[in-house]
């Protein structure tokens, strides 16, 4: 036994051996960690990309609201005064009667071809409008999905009507006025 | 015990080759390894900062009250930042969309793009 213990023949392989596999494992520890770093940081991009081209649409869409209002500015005034409201509501609704039927705000902000900036198929808009006590609830969901990444984002706005006491036809009221944006938050 | 001291005799020295050997073999493969490490933590980095560096000059923008329809160049560092504001007429001034391209080494690490809505009633 001590014979065995006293003999070294071997151990600077051993040694050596034992060193470069220490080594090895090491270094592939270290390249693992980089590479797993490296794809963390392009993910990272990727849900940063996402979520802004989601917002872009958003965007566009709340601008697209904004115009859609001042056109029902415009119809309206072209009305008696005692109907404005009416028309003002019925032209954002998609009810008015001498106007092909359109689907109003939500048809429109529905209706993909409208977009001139996101044509693709990669995103979803969805919109309702709910009627409030005063006002109109205007909501707007964005969903944008690539590389298996999907972001969700949701805009609420009020519509107001402008107020009967200011002087009709309203001229110095614009559409910008009307609308409130109430929250726009991350869903998902 | 004398032939036994005959026969362990070079027996070290050939054993230090051996390792010697196996140890540069091992230790090239490392350096190898090791090399792509580094090479991947850079390239990473470079990711990252230009990342943030795309990402802080679209949100400055999305922030600012006005914007100019132009095409603009920073240098951060290594990095160079391309600005490229667009005014989209169809949405009569209220809407403009933003390029932001982030390149390093004539190489594009990061390209991001968003829409910057002009208060035009304030």
């Amino acid at each position: 036994m001590c014979k065995i213990m006293q003999n070294k023949k071997g151990a600077v392989l051993v040694f050596v051996l034992l060193i470069g596999s220490v080594m090895i494992v090491t270094g592939t520890a270290l390249l693992s960690t980089a590479a797993m770093n490296y794809k963390m940081k392009r993910l990272n991009s990727q849900v940063k990309h996402v979520f802004y081209t989601c917002e872009a649409v958003m965007e566009e869409a709340y601008i697209m609201s904004v115009e859609y209002i001042e056109d029902a500015l415009t119809y309206a005034r072209g009305k008696e005064q005692a109907s404005f409201e009416k028309s003002y509501i019925n032209f954002l609704k998609g009810n008015c009667m001498d106007l092909p039927p359109s689907g109003g705000i939500v048809g429109i902000l529905k209706d993909k071809s409208r977009y001139i900036l996101y044509k693709d198929n990669c995103y979803r808009i969805d919109s309702k409008l709910l009627e409030k006590i005063g006002f109109y609830q205007l909501e707007i969901i964005s969903t944008y999905s690539e590389n298996n990444i999907e972001k969700q984002l949701k805009l609420i706005c009020e519509i107001n009507t402008p107020e009967m006491n200011d002087n009709f036809p309203f001229l110095d009221i614009v559409a910008e006025d009307l609308i409130d944006i109430v929250d726009w938050k991350v869903e998902r | 015990m004398k032939n036994v001291k005959t026969y362990n005799s070079g027996f070290t020295i050939i054993e230090l080759l051996f390792a010697l050997t196996i140890f540069s073999i091992l230790f090239i493969a490392v350096s190898s390894l090791l090399m792509t490490t580094i090479k991947i933590s850079e390239t990473s980095k470079q990711q990252y900062d230009a990342l943030i560096l795309a990402q802080n000059h679209l949100e400055m923008i999305k922030a600012s009250k006005e914007v100019l329809k132009a095409k603009e160049r920073y240098q951060y560092g290594i990095y160079d930042i391309e600005v490229d504001i667009q005014d989209i007429p169809e949405y009569g001034g209220k809407l403009y969309k933003v390029i932001i391209e982030v390149s390093a080494y004539n190489r594009i690490l990061e390209k991001i793009e968003g829409l910057k809505i002009v208060e035009v009633w304030e």
